[in-house]
């Protein structure tokens, strides 16, 4: 089993290596989102819990930028998985 | 003045679905293309689709036939990409609640059997037989098995990749701000990173189009209409083919206005006129979808993610024990004039605008992509 940094896993949800994420990066996404739909990196059960800092990390040392300067994924309802019996009891009111 | 950054034959205006087919054919046949996308690709209405490809809802006529040459292009389309797009064809079914929705379906099928798109009619025990998970009270539907599912992020990689391949460049974070005209030509395609000179220039903006049209003073007459989504933790094999309702169908069949005004605050999907439940090939279920209009507002509510949670699981009741994991809205582009707006338009000869298809922009793209494609090569458009 090789131990270079490229092998390691950094989304567990979708199995998603840096190697892969640094591809993503070097085909031209500039955003997590980008990279999300180009790799499925965040599109797991957490939704990019465990990984967006990891890949946001990522992004700042492939493009030169400070992590600060780098926009998240859009928030979406729901912050948890939710049954969807739930997200059906859900009625007139505010939007989200 | 700004400066050329590059220049081409054809400089492509949007990076969803069309613009990326117009690129690949284009660039594929030898012409000289660059795509230019204001975010990154497939961040539009592409980006928060269903996936899924329908010829069964088109009434006959050219629609029908885009929907099914374009099903047989996706056929072959992995091969010739060279990538896994996930295209599956386990066809479509459109369930019928009410009597009233069964005949307007016999009626609306028959058409459609004539014009040779090969429909079943399944009576209710064929229709539990086929789909055990659906509620009891469904009375029958019609399957199509042409119908597919496709992975539209897969598919903008593998077009990105060719395109590339086959020299042309990809401009992301580039929104147009402008255009260098001479008489009747466009010249130049001004963005935040610089000017594209171009021969020709294609705007497949879908839903922001009109607000390219802005620039040049022509009025494109598309308007966003707001689709929101479901998407669930995947689950165990549920469904086969994905499920449609006969009631956008049955209601446009009677010449009850669908598409009219429905600002979303009543109901935003218009009693279930647009549901779609879909699963994907990670085995997420994918539960859908409204059709409002807000604006340019892509954000989620309540009132459109409830209505979706409710409908959806009164059409499949174990529905209602399975987690939703995340929700989307895209912004459609919605036709005023009934249907696409292909072709150059306006005062320029050489702006040709391709976008217009609503909700059936992947399900008709390669043929339409073709099409574009053929028509600028030949000299025919720019």
């Amino acid at each position: 089993m090789s131990d270079s940094k490229e092998s390691c896993l950094v989304c567990r949800c979708e199995e998603l290596t840096e190697d892969e994420i640094r591809q993503a990066i070097r085909e031209g996404c500039t955003t997590l989102t980008a990279i999300k739909r180009r790799t499925r990196a965040g599109m797991g059960l957490c939704q990019g819990r465990t990984c967006q800092r990891l890949i946001l990390a990522i992004l700042a040392q492939e493009t030169g930028q400070d992590v600060a300067e780098l926009v998240p994924d859009t928030s979406r309802f729901p912050v948890r998985p939710i049954r969807a019996e739930l997200v059906g009891d859900l009625r007139d009111g505010e939007d989200s | 003045m700004a400066k050329t950054v590059d220049e081409c034959q054809v400089a492509i205006i949007g990076g969803g679905i069309i613009g990326c087919f117009i690129g690949y054919y284009l660039s594929a046949r030898g012409m000289d293309v660059v795509v230019i996308e204001k975010a990154d690709l497939c961040s539009g209405a592409t980006g928060a689709n269903d996936a899924c490809l329908m010829a069964q809802s088109k009434k006959p006529g050219p629609k029908l036939d885009m929907a099914v040459e374009s099903a047989h292009m996706f056929e072959t389309l992995a091969d010739e990409l060279d990538y896994d797009i996930e295209y599956v064809r386990k066809g479509s079914m459109i369930i019928q609640e009410t009597e009233e929705e069964a005949q307007a379906m016999r009626e609306f099928c028959t058409a459609q059997k004539d014009a040779g798109l090969p429909v079943e009619f399944l009576d209710q025990r064929e229709t539990h037989r086929a789909q055990p998970c659906l509620s009891d009270h469904i009375i029958g539907s019609t399957v199509c098995p042409l119908d597919g599912e496709v992975n539209p992020f897969a598919l903008l990689v593998a077009l990105d990749r060719a395109i590339r391949r086959y020299g042309g460049r990809i401009m992301t974070n580039a929104p147009v701000v402008g255009f260098e005209v001479a008489g009747n030509r466009v010249t130049e395609v001004a963005t935040d990173r610089g000017n594209v000179r171009a021969d020709v220039v294609v705007c497949a903006a879908g839903a922001y189009a009109p607000l390219i049209g802005n620039m040049l003073r022509i009025e494109i007459p598309i308007r966003p209409r707001r689709g929101q989504i479901l998407i669930t933790e995947p689950i165990a094999p549920l469904i086969g083919a994905y499920v449609m309702s006969a009631k956008a169908i049955a209601a446009k069949h009677r010449a009850v206005a669908v598409h009219e005004n429905n600002s979303g605050k009543d109901d935003p999907m218009q009693f279930g006129l647009g549901m779609i439940i879909s699963q994907t090939v990670n085995g997420n279920m994918v539960l859908g979808v409204t059709h409002e209009f807000v604006g340019y507002d892509a954000g989620t509510s309540i009132r459109g993610l409830g209505s979706i949670a409710r409908y959806t699981s009164t059409i499949i009741p174990a529905l209602k024990g399975v987690n939703v994991i995340r929700t989307l809205a895209g912004l459609r582009p919605f036709s005023e004039v009934g249907g696409p707006v292909i072709g150059p338009i306006g005062e320029y000869a050489n702006f040709i605008v391709v976008t217009g298809h609503e909700g059936d922009g992947v399900a008709v793209a390669p043929s339409t992509a073709k099409g574009v494609a053929d028509k600028i090569a030949s000299g025919a458009w720019g």
